[in-house]
């Protein structure tokens, strides 16, 4: 496989005026800061560039490229698979309420094809219920064969609006889906957070699908402003500070997932999720340490690490570890490169920091909807 | 002052990833600052970021502690709470005196409290927490039970568990427990039981004596009446259902017992009645029943029985055991008794007829001789009901003094002229009509009712004769015989009584005859002699009544006070038939007349027969010929007529 891969922005574009894989590339993929995106006419600029790519893309909370991150930028990779073949399809997610059967409908389509390896998924990534989503996906497809992996698009701290697009301008509501298909392909995929549980155990008493009222029968937002402190005048942004592991009441701990607070509602004294919070279910807060989310990234890494030349990794963390590490994100992309990097040549890297990651779960292996983790997928040709 | 060139600086010492990073960003950055403000302006925001991770951090940790605190505080205070409320338990368990045990089901272990161990005595090193601690304790009658209330409120069928049981100590004696459990569940999944336990054996003995006193007889601990009466019950009803078994019941009881009591006293009567129901006991089996039914009544039912004949040998054994003497208190004792058996068949309806039966064959056996065993027997039954109901009857009339007395005319066979009359009891009965006196007079003997009769009738004559006197007057009375029976000569209380009843006629004994039977001989004919001796000195005359059929023996005759002999009327309506029963009479006659004896013949009916009688010498007659038994009224009519004829002839001489 080969790979082009660049970084740009309006006020100084540097994109090439003539590429390699210009008539070869299969799929182009971009992530950039909304501002970005919807100024420098993206997509018109990259159909340009590679007039016969299937183009995807989405908005972000900050892009990463090989081993920098950015903001207010735009990445892009342009692929060429010898062996390898891609579809795309995507749907407009109208309501929230649909998501599972836009997850559905688009695996379905995807499916009809063989040889399908992987369906990486790029979602709107507010009005949406990603768990649903990529229920909706996992409801059609053989999880233990084909790994599902993606993220939600971002709109940085601001939580109003995140654009997806598939070969047009990126807008508002869009669900994409990439299938990957060929026997020769090979896909890697790692998942951590970092987050350490800490504090007492609790229970979700009162909660509706993403929309968290309750633990232990105490208002959750006044929970999250305690230990939030001064900090609790920043919120949402400053939620990102302490996640949730939530897990089946009935299951151990091992089995949890992660949920960051999106919005807040003062009025109802309630928080809104990404990621469904089912009542019920057990609750820890988390607390990440610069140092622990960066060997979570590494773990990740680890995980996703190609065994061969000549290979792309896409990096897909969550906007909480950046709102949480600030500039030291720049470690978590340094040591998911140096891992990914390790003892071989050519891996080609790019990412963004998104509002979800989606990946199997690390015990279960079932595809589900992350919060905070540095979600890492590489392909690789044999 | 500018003298920091990044150009100059050397990168590759650095190891600080984010500082390398920022140094790569200054070089890179083309913005409005200068480079080394630029630099600082990054580095200043590391610090700043840094700080703002260590604030919240801090903050976290406090907030943290602070809650963990708050937790720790009402933990602790639920733990006061609940110590309070398991002292408050302990308290209310010890006050109560239970035990407490608990019994997870998911480890499978119990926990027993220290009043568990002491309530058994188990020493507190020997008990572990195992179930089996407690089931092997259970009486092995009761585990059945225990389990099955336990698995009933398991499966939600019962809303507790409560069941009494016996539970051995250490010291293997049984108590008698009450457990009481409860489920607990989580997730709709019991997970444990848990209850009390209390000690009831006070309870349970003080019942059983409750039950005892109420079911069973105090002297001998045998089942009383009503208990028996309930296990018959349940007998009947089984066979009846069932019918493949039956059963059998005794009916004993015990031959002069009365006389022990009255000779020997209450106490050494309460001994025998040990002694009976000892002898039943031992002569029994575990599933049969031995009950004290009353007095000197005992009942058993003999459960199960097969055959009769099977019944009969336990009868038999016990009647053997029961006939025979006993040493109570350094005296010899003779006990006997009679036993009534029946079988418990399909076609019993109720205890009451059972008994009935067994009483039935119990008193044919007394009657029968004492001492002994007696089936029943229906047949036998049926006349012995008529019997029994004639005997209620009978008793019921003299009560009521309804028995008549007759007066049957004896005529002087050479005058024709009404010499006497003989008292005769007459019993009419508006079911059964007339009943003689064939019939009645053995059955008032053997219930002992003659003696009543006796002296009943004795006082009506004597009523009678005073009448007579005062209406004809001494001269024109005829004499009244009246019978008397062995019976009542024989004892003593009745011979007193009628002798009083004689001595105060005075001097119209003279009128009196008293008329005895042949048997009155051979029945201790001293005493007889003596009796009949205290009787004539009087002035009462004698007559030998139905003289002839029975003993014959005439050499006694001289020997008895005898006034006169009555010829029975079977020698009379034989006479003319056969010459040798002629002969007899004439002789009978002859040796009446030897002996100055007068006679009387029995039963004429015809002239014929007087006639004969007229020629051989026979003094009086007496007979349908003449009269047949007359009501007190006719028989006054007779003797006015008489003496008015006589007082008349007078006149006309």
């Amino acid at each position: 496989m080969q790979v082009e891969h660049g970084l740009f922005n309006c006020e100084n574009t540097s994109l090439p005026s003539a590429v390699k894989l210009k008539d070869t590339a299969q799929l182009v993929l971009y992530f950039g800061a909304k501002d970005s995106l919807q100024q420098c006419d993206i997509y018109e600029k990259l159909h340009s560039l590679y007039p016969n790519a299937i183009i995807a893309g989405c908005s972000t909370g900050g892009e990463i490229i090989e081993r920098d991150f950015n903001e207010d930028s735009c990445v892009y990779a342009a692929l060429y698979f010898e062996k390898s073949e891609v579809k795309a399809v995507s749907a407009v997610l109208h309501n929230p309420e649909d998501s599972f059967n836009v997850g559905k409908k688009l695996a379905t389509e995807l499916s009809k094809k063989d040889k399908l390896k992987n369906i990486f998924i790029l979602s709107e990534g507010l009005k949406v219920h990603g768990s649903d989503l990529v229920s909706g996906v996992n409801s059609v497809v053989d999880t233990t064969k084909i790994t599902v992996t993606g993220g939600l698009s971002g709109d940085g701290l601001r939580f109003e609006e995140t654009l997806v697009g598939l070969n047009e301008a990126p807008k508002s509501g869009q669900v994409v889906c990439l299938g990957f298909y060929g026997d020769d392909l090979e896909i890697s995929w790692g998942s951590y957070s970092g987050f350490d549980n800490f504090g007492p155990e609790r229970i979700i008493t009162k909660s509706e699908g993403s929309t968290l009222y309750e633990l232990d029968g105490k208002p959750a937002l006044d929970l999250y402003k305690k230990y939030l402190g001064e900090e609790a005048n920043n919120l949402p942004g400053s939620a990102f500070y302490f996640p949730l592991a939530i897990w089946p009441q009935n299951e151990k701990s091992e089995w949890s997932v992660i949920r960051t607070i999106l919005s807040i509602d003062e009025k109802n004294n309630s928080m809104f999720f990404a990621g469904d919070v089912p009542q019920g279910w057990k609750v820890r807060l988390m607390w990440g340490k610069f140092d622990n989310l960066v060997d979570g990234a590494a773990k990740s890494a680890e995980c996703a690490k190609p065994q061969k030349n000549d290979t792309f990794s896409i990096l897909v963390s969550c906007l909480g570890r950046k709102a949480l590490m600030g500039q030291r994100v720049v470690n978590e992309i340094e040591q998911s490169a140096d891992t990914l990097s390790k003892e071989i040549q050519n891996n080609t890297r790019i990412g963004f920091y998104s509002y979800g990651e989606i990946a199997p779960h690390s015990i279960s292996k079932i595809p589900v909807l992350h919060n905070q983790t540095m979600t890492i997928t590489t392909f690789s040709e044999k | 002052m500018n003298i920091l060139h990044f150009e100059d600086l050397n990168t590759e010492s650095l190891q600080h990833t984010l500082l390398k990073k920022q140094i790569e960003k200054v070089e890179k950055y083309s913005g409005p600052l200068d480079p080394l403000n630029y630099f600082l302006s990054l580095i200043d925001l590391t610090y700043s970021e840094a700080d703002r991770e260590r604030r919240i951090s801090e903050h976290t940790m406090r907030t943290m502690a602070d809650e963990v605190m708050e937790n720790n505080q009402d933990l602790m205070k639920q733990a006061e709470e609940l110590k309070a409320s398991q002292e408050r338990y302990f308290l209310a368990s010890e006050a109560a005196n239970d035990a407490l045990w608990d019994w997870n089901l998911q480890t499978g272990k119990v926990y027993y409290s220290k009043r568990w161990r002491e309530m058994l005595n188990i020493p507190d090193d020997k008990i572990t927490d195992t179930i089996e601690d407690w089931f092997s304790r259970i009486h092995p009658d009761h585990r059945k039970i225990v389990k099955q209330s336990i698995d009933q409120h398991l499966q939600g069928i019962t809303n507790k568990i409560e069941i009494e049981h016996q539970l051995k100590t250490e010291q293997n004696q049984y108590l008698w427990i009450l457990v009481r459990g409860l489920t607990s569940q989580k997730d709709g999944k019991v997970i444990r039981i848990a209850g009390s336990q209390t000690d009831i054996t006070f309870r349970k003995h003080y019942e059983e004596s409750l039950y005892k006193s109420a079911f069973h007889d105090e002297l001998t601990g045998l089942a009383n009446r009503a208990l028996f009466i309930n296990r018959l019950d349940q007998v009947i009803s089984r066979t009846k259902r069932l019918g493949e078994k039956g059963a059998a019941v005794l009916f004993v009881d015990l031959d002069r017992f009365k006389y022990i009591n009255d000779t020997l006293g209450h106490e050494m009567g309460d001994e025998v009645l040990k002694i009976v129901a000892k002898v039943l006991q031992n002569h029994t089996r575990a599933t049969d029943t031995v009950s004290r039914f009353g007095g000197d009544e005992f009942t058993v039912i003999l459960d199960p029985i097969y055959h009769l004949d099977e019944a009969k040998a336990i009868a038999e054994r016990i009647l053997k055991s029961l006939n025979k003497s006993y040493r109570i208190t350094r005296k010899e004792v003779h006990i006997a008794s009679s036993i009534g058996l029946t079988l418990v068949t399909r076609t019993m309806t109720n205890a009451e007829s059972v008994l009935r039966n067994a009483d039935l064959a119990m008193y044919q056996a007394k009657s029968g001789g004492k001492s002994r065993l007696e089936i029943f027997d229906q047949t036998q039954h049926e006349k012995l009901l008529l019997k029994m109901q004639i005997e209620a009857d009978l008793r019921y009339y003299i009560s009521r003094d309804k028995l008549l007395v007759f007066y049957q005319p004896i005529v002087d066979l050479k005058t024709s002229k009404v010499a006497s009359f003989e008292a005769l009891l007459r019993w009419f009965h508006p079911k059964r009509g007339y009943i003689s006196p064939v019939q009645f007079i053995p059955l008032a003997e053997e219930v002992g009712l003659i003696g009543k009769i006796g002296q009943s009738v004795l006082e009506k004559v004597i009523l009678q004769l005073k009448a007579w006197i005062d209406e004809v007057g001494e001269e024109d009375c005829p004499h009244i015989g009246v019978n008397i029976s062995v019976r009542q000569l024989m004892d003593d209380n009745h011979f007193d009584l009628i002798i009083l009843t004689l001595k105060a006629l005075g001097d119209y004994c003279r009128f009196i005859h008293v008329e005895i039977t042949e048997s009155v001989i051979i029945k201790d004919p001293d005493l007889m002699i003596k009796r009949l001796e205290e009787i004539t000195v009087l002035g009462i005359k004698i007559s030998i009544d139905d003289f002839g059929i029975g003993y014959s023996s005439l050499s006694y005759l001289h020997n008895f006070p005898f006034d006169t002999l009555k010829i029975d009327k079977e020698f009379i309506s034989g006479m003319m038939i056969e010459k040798k029963t002629e002969q007899l009479v004439k002789t009978m006659i002859t040796l009446a007349k030897d002996l100055n004896l007068k006679t009387v013949a029995e039963g004429i009916e015809n002239i014929e027969q007087m006639k004969k009688l007229q020629e051989l010498g026979c003094t009086y007659g007496q007979g349908y010929y003449f009269s047949l038994p007359l009501r007190a009224e006719d028989a006054t009519s007779i003797v006015v007529q008489q003496s008015f004829q006589t007082k008349q002839s007078k006149i006309t001489q």
